[in-house]
């Protein structure tokens, strides 16, 4: 029982002091081992929130369980196939990114990427016709990717037809999924829907989502969890550079892919091209990989760990362990970057998008500094981004062996995302990402960072307190 | 003069520190610790160690922050009242520790020889073939009492560096004796401490003092505690890793000589009168 | 008979240099006669049939390939472990691409991980201090709480908490602990010894200390509980676990237990617990019909068999006081002084009126003037709310100092000057002149000091003495002797 206070008189303290700076003062003058912590008061009116959350005696187990799960669970890449057949969406039902949201709040990219869906699955005449309907017809529903499991980048929209990544962790026997990526520029997921766009669909229906699922039958399950350990160490941070991992998964299947006798030669060489010319193809296995993540740790009482961060366009949404399915929101905010071309901060629709589901398990703007390659374009210098991974490590639970950061000597990346730490330090989770037009159709304006809003986390905190015994 | 260094000063150096102020010389000097040898009746040599050097027995460590100037071999300097002042430099006792000391328990001979295997397996012996030649006949004559001098004399000095291989095996072998085999270690305590003076550095010649003692650093501190506590092979591999990690090959020298006082204690019988697993290591 | 060990690995990726080190590692281990440690590329699984390793089918790029062959089957477990802490070992968080330094901690569970903590010291405002303390159990480590205005309740979940994960809380408002000769909050340098003190009074502690390092006997451990743990609320929670602790402690011969009588429910779980010790344990309280400390030090050291000092040290002004009739009034800055000097004045002086009087009738706020015999506790916590301790801003006492010479009823003033680390860096630098002052006005009044210090705290106990001494004044080592010695000069 008292074995820890055993060897706290076993040697010297290897003394943390918070408050009053002279006792800290009276240790260096010791010569005694010292840290010092930069505290700063929490402010007033959440102190009784955050006693009751503090005080919770199950916590420190729930959020060690949670740190358990997220470093154990897997990541295989077992099938690709349709929507309809993975999560029997049928027709008339769209998933979308973020947290729930309706047609009359949907934001320009969302509204045009539901219209692009609506055209695509044959629901509309035209463009014009698709919002009508959205607007009005009984038969539309819309729900959240993460309500089925799922995740999806920017606008997010998923309708049955399209196809998806199936990933499958076996520790915790749970499947996420993900569609595919697009590529760059006029893109659905950026709320593009242009002929073109439709077309781009249309083919990655008919032929690259076949084309994967049988070379991914003919090579067996990828180990995505291995990939993205191998890609954070070759400069990619998972959410805004995805280069690396991109290339690993084309190596792992072309041979299957050239192998595969029912494809013409040149139809396979299309299928490369697209996938390898498509920096951010490999985003959409990190995603789901994530997801699978960030759900093990899931549904523990206590738990003060965040276990979604999601944008819809409008809003910006969190979920924890310990408040399961509940949805704590704030408006989404416009990230701040560098834009394409002519657009510039007006064009900009605020944050949109599943990705953030990349830095609730510790990679994107929490992996900063494995990927020196591209803080300028997020806006900042080698010594900012890691200056940010460090930061995080003071709002997360866990480090990922797994998921292994050269420049700060191998220190695993900061996983999990403690509520309770967050109120605390006022130190807000980092984010990358893409920036969407505001204009539905316009497609990808920017790319940057932001930040969620402290609201979200304000509410997590009062709805843990609520569940918490009273001290 | 400017502001002294603050200190934590080994208890077990006590008696030099605040004493009457005497001459000390500097030994030597690592990059992490400087070794004064003090002009008093003990030989006392006392160490100014960098927060993240081995704690030797006879440490005065410095706080996280302190960086002390280089000291040249040779300078002298002063120790007494609480106060060592060398040249410009002063380093003053802000609070005691106490080094950890092993007191005699009764291992049970299955995990003394338990331990002896799985320790034997996890590291090579670091004794060049003179060395080796001296440790059989040492473990010989410690289980039988036997004269120990010959193979102590062969033993000490052996190597090269601050503390000879040699030495770190008679120093480990000490401890773990002073721990399982207290009658074996009465005899090997009486050799080394008689010739180690002029056998040997004058920093190795005080830490064998301190290990006739039962005086030794943490890692080997903790090792011992793993062994009476029946840690299993992984156990034993965590403890004995951190023990490897000291020094350049000192901590290798030393969990070889707690492999040889391991083979003496686990044929010996147990002490009559002693019972239990009582707590193998103090603070004091 | 040797064996050989093949494993694949999925999801544990690893960069090749880390494995090369760590296949050489594993290679020069002794008995093992081979050994790879690679990703299973095509490349490395060739190798590794080559090295006669059956690889099982599947095996990728991906996954990572474990090869070990030894001399004899019953090394292997051995290896394997080595093999496993080499593959989780965290990296020395030392150089990094920045070369800079790691950002300041921000929450104490984070600066604890990074530290390897064994302890953290929360002295934040009462209010936030559970938040911070729960934050330090919840990363594994006791905490001590210096804090005051901490509310019961939070006690009461902090010790029951720390109870069930084997953990100790000091406090809160724990001023004083010393662990392995590491002072916390306000404590003395003493050397390492066998007496290990469970302290419900910070300078009640700090005295019995003192005078144990007078007698030259050392402490090993000193456990703060905080003034409320022998409360029946409270139940004596972490005095029974710092009981245990020393009780276990190789280093600690006696305990001695320092504080208010407590409630007699508790008294009684102490006394049961100190029964089944095998360490002895002997009670030392404070206050009223109880013996003083300096008694409790002295059957302390009869217990060790160590010569009790005859007299306790002292130091007496060149000019003898005369005693004559008039008030006593006592200026303390530790509160078990306070009531160790009111518990010894009372029976001869009758009524003593004070800020921490047991009888309501008797309490006398320090901000309103006495008229008879009065002792203060300065550092009373109502009274230190946003305000530093009175043992670090002597200002407050010099002020009331000239008061009391000011007021012709006053005959004796009785302080207290407590040292060590975390006490103000020279408290006679500025009693002393103050001490003159007044004695210069009044050659009728008498200034008598406990002196609580060792000879290795930084203030210099004798160059403290000597100041106070050369400025007029009594000095006594004994809190008990300097109360004596002030209550005869008013009670002639």
């Amino acid at each position: 029982m008292t074995t820890q206070v055993k060897r706290l008189l076993a040697g010297e303290p290897r003394t943390v002091t918070v408050g009053a700076q002279l006792l800290a003062d009276a240790l260096a003058d010791q010569a005694a081992p010292h840290l010092n912590v930069e505290w700063r008061p929490p402010a007033d009116d959440l102190l009784p929130a955050l006693r009751r959350v503090a005080g919770d005696p199950r916590r420190a187990s729930a959020n060690a369980l949670a740190a358990e799960r997220m470093l154990a669970a897997g990541a295989q890449l077992v099938d690709v196939r349709r929507a309809s057949d993975v999560i029997g969406l049928e027709r008339g039902q769209f998933c979308h990114a973020g947290p729930p949201v309706d047609w009359a709040r949907a934001s320009g990219p969302l509204r045009g990427a539901l219209i692009g869906a609506m055209l695509l699955e044959g629901l509309a005449d035209d463009p014009d016709d698709a919002a009508r309907r959205l607007a009005t017809d009984t038969g539309i529903a819309l729900a959240p990717c993460h309500d089925r499991g799922g995740v999806a980048p920017m606008a997010g929209v998923v309708s049955p037809s399209m196809w998806l990544f199936v990933l499958r962790d076996e520790v915790h026997d749970r499947t996420s999924w993900c569609p595919l990526n697009e590529g760059l520029g006029r893109v659905l997921r950026y709320g593009a829907y242009a002929p073109d766009v439709l077309e781009r669909l249309r083919w990655m229906g008919d032929v690259l989502g076949p084309a994967l699922a049988a070379a991914l039958a003919a090579h067996g399950p990828i180990d995505v969890k291995g990939l993205v350990g191998q890609m954070v160490q070759m400069g990619d941070e998972g959410h805004n550079r995805n280069r690396a991992g991109t290339l690993m998964l084309l190596r792992d299947l072309l041979p299957d892919l050239a192998e595969d006798t029912a494809r013409s030669g040149a139809e396979v060489a299309r299928v490369a091209r697209f996938v390898g010319g498509n920096d951010h193809f490999f985003l959409n296995l990190v995603m789901p990989a994530a997801k699978l993540q960030a759900a093990a740790a899931g549904d523990i009482p206590g738990c003060t760990v965040v276990t979604a961060m999601a944008r819809n366009g409008t809003e910006f949404g969190i979920q924890t362990s310990g408040t399961g399915r509940r949805w704590f929101t704030g408006p989404a905010a416009v990230p701040e970057g560098l834009y394409i071309g002519g657009y510039g901060p007006d064009d900009a629709n605020p944050d949109i998008g599943d990705s953030a589901i990349t830095e609730t398990v510790g990679l994107g703007g929490f992996a900063m500094a494995g990927a020196p390659a591209i803080v300028r374009f997020v806006g900042g210098t080698v010594s900012d981004a890691i200056r940010t991974t460090r930061e995080m490590y003071e709002i997360t639970v866990a480090e990922n062996p797994a998921y292994a950061l050269p420049a700060l000597d191998f220190r695993g990346v900061p996983t999990g995302i403690d509520v309770t730490a967050v109120i605390r330090t006022g130190i807000l989770p980092q984010i990358n990402t893409g920036i969407a037009g505001r204009v539905p159709g316009t497609g990808q304006v920017g790319a940057g960072l932001v930040q969620p809003p402290m609201f979200c986390f304000v509410g997590a905190l009062d709805a843990l307190a609520e569940a918490a015994p009273a001290v | 003069m400017g502001r002294p260094f603050l200190v934590a000063a080994s208890a077990a150096v006590e008696h030099a520190l605040v004493g009457p102020n005497r001459a000390a010389t500097v030994v030597a000097a690592t990059g992490s610790a400087t070794y004064l040898a003090v002009d008093d009746d003990s030989s006392t040599t006392i160490c100014v160690a960098n927060p993240t050097a081995v704690r030797v027995p006879c440490a005065l460590v410095l706080g996280p922050d302190a960086t002390a100037p280089e000291l040249a071999v040779g300078t002298v300097g002063t120790v007494g009242r609480g106060l060592v002042s060398v040249n410009a430099t002063a380093y003053r006792v802000a609070r005691w520790w106490r080094p950890p000391t092993v007191r005699p328990v009764v291992g049970d001979p299955g995990r003394l020889r338990a331990a002896h295997t799985a320790l034997t397996g996890l590291v090579a012996d670091p004794l060049d073939a003179a060395g080796r030649a001296a440790a059989g006949p040492l473990v010989q004559a410690l289980a039988i009492g036997a004269p120990v001098r010959p193979a102590v004399a062969r033993l000490l000095g052996r190597g090269s560096g601050l503390t000879p291989t040699g030495d770190d095996v008679l120093a480990g072998a000490l401890v773990t004796l002073a721990a399982f085999a207290p009658r074996a270690a009465a005899p090997l305590a009486i050799a080394v401490t008689e010739a180690a003076g002029a056998a040997t550095t004058a920093v190795s010649a005080a830490l064998l003092r301190h290990a006739a003692r039962g005086e030794c650093i943490p890692q080997l501190a903790g090792l011992l505690a793993a062994v009476a506590g029946g840690r299993d092979a992984g156990g034993l591999a965590r403890a004995a890793g951190a023990l490897l990690a000291v020094g350049h090959c000192s901590g290798a020298g030393l969990v070889h000589g707690v492999i040889l006082g391991l083979a003496v204690a686990s044929r010996l019988p147990a002490p009559a009168g002693a019972s239990g697993m009582a707590t193998l290591v103090g603070t004091r | 008979m040797s064996a050989r060990h093949v494993a694949v690995r999925a999801g544990a990726y690893r960069d090749s240099i880390r494995l090369m080190q760590i296949s050489r590692m594993v290679s020069d281990l002794p008995g093992v006669s081979s050994a790879l440690v690679a990703m299973a590329t095509e490349l490395n699984v060739d190798q590794a049939i080559q090295m006669g390793y059956a690889v099982p089918p599947g095996a990728g790029g991906n996954d990572l390939l474990i090869g070990v062959t030894v001399d004899e089957a019953g090394a292997l477990p051995a290896v394997l472990e080595r093999l496993d802490a080499e593959l989780s070992r965290a990296p020395a968080p030392a150089t990094t691409a920045d070369g800079g330094q790691d950002t300041a901690p921000r929450t104490v569970a984070a600066a604890a991980k990074r530290f390897g903590a064994t302890l953290a010291l929360v002295s934040t405002p009462g209010r936030y201090a559970f938040v911070e303390a729960m934050d330090a159990l919840d990363a594994g480590v006791s905490v001590l709480v210096f804090s005051d205005n901490v509310p019961l309740a939070e006690e009461v979940r902090l010790k029951r908490v720390a109870d069930e994960r084997g953990l100790l809380v000091m406090g809160p408002d724990c001023g004083t602990a010393i662990i392995a000769g590491v002072g916390l909050g306000f404590a003395n340098v003493v050397r390492p010894g066998p007496v290990g003190v469970v302290a419900a009074s910070g300078t009640g502690a700090q005295q019995v200390m003192s005078l144990l390092s007078v007698a030259g006997v050392g402490i090993s451990h000193c456990l703060g509980v905080g003034g409320r743990d022998l409360s029946a609320a409270v139940a004596g929670a972490s005095a029974l676990t710092a009981l245990r602790a020393l009780d276990d402690d190789p280093a600690t011969e006696l305990v001695l237990v320092v504080g208010k009588a407590p409630e007699p429910a508790v008294a009684d779980r102490v006394r049961s617990e100190t029964a089944t010790m095998h360490t002895p344990a002997l009670i030392v309280p404070v206050g009223p019909g109880q013996p003083d400390l300096t008694a409790g030090v002295e059957n302390a050291l009869r217990a060790l068999d160590r010569a009790v000092p005859d007299p306790w040290p002292r130091w007496l002004p060149e000019r003898e006081f005369s005693s004559a009739a008039g008030a006593l009034r006592g200026l303390f800055s530790g509160g078990s002084l306070c009531l160790e000097a009111l518990a010894i004045a009372e029976p001869t002086l009758g009524q003593v009126r004070s800020n921490i009087a047991a009888d309501p009738r008797l309490r006398l706020d320090p901000s309103e003037p006495p008229a008879g015999h009065a002792m203060f506790d300065l550092g009373d916590d109502r009274l230190t709310l946003g305000r530093p301790h009175p043992m670090i801003d002597i200002g407050p006492r010099l002020a009331r100092i000239a008061a009391e010479a000011a007021d012709p009823v006053c005959r004796v003033i009785l302080l207290d000057v407590v040292l060590g680390h975390g006490a103000h860096p020279d408290p006679a630098a500025e009693l002393a002149p103050a001490i003159a002052d007044a004695l210069a006005v009044r050659n009728d009044l008498a200034v008598v000091c406990s002196l609580v210090g060792t000879a290795d705290d930084p203030q210099d106990v004798d160059r403290q003495a000597g100041a106070l001494r050369s400025a007029g004044a009594a000095v006594f080592a004994s809190n008990a002797e300097a109360t004596r010695y002030a209550v005869r000069l008013v009670a002639a």
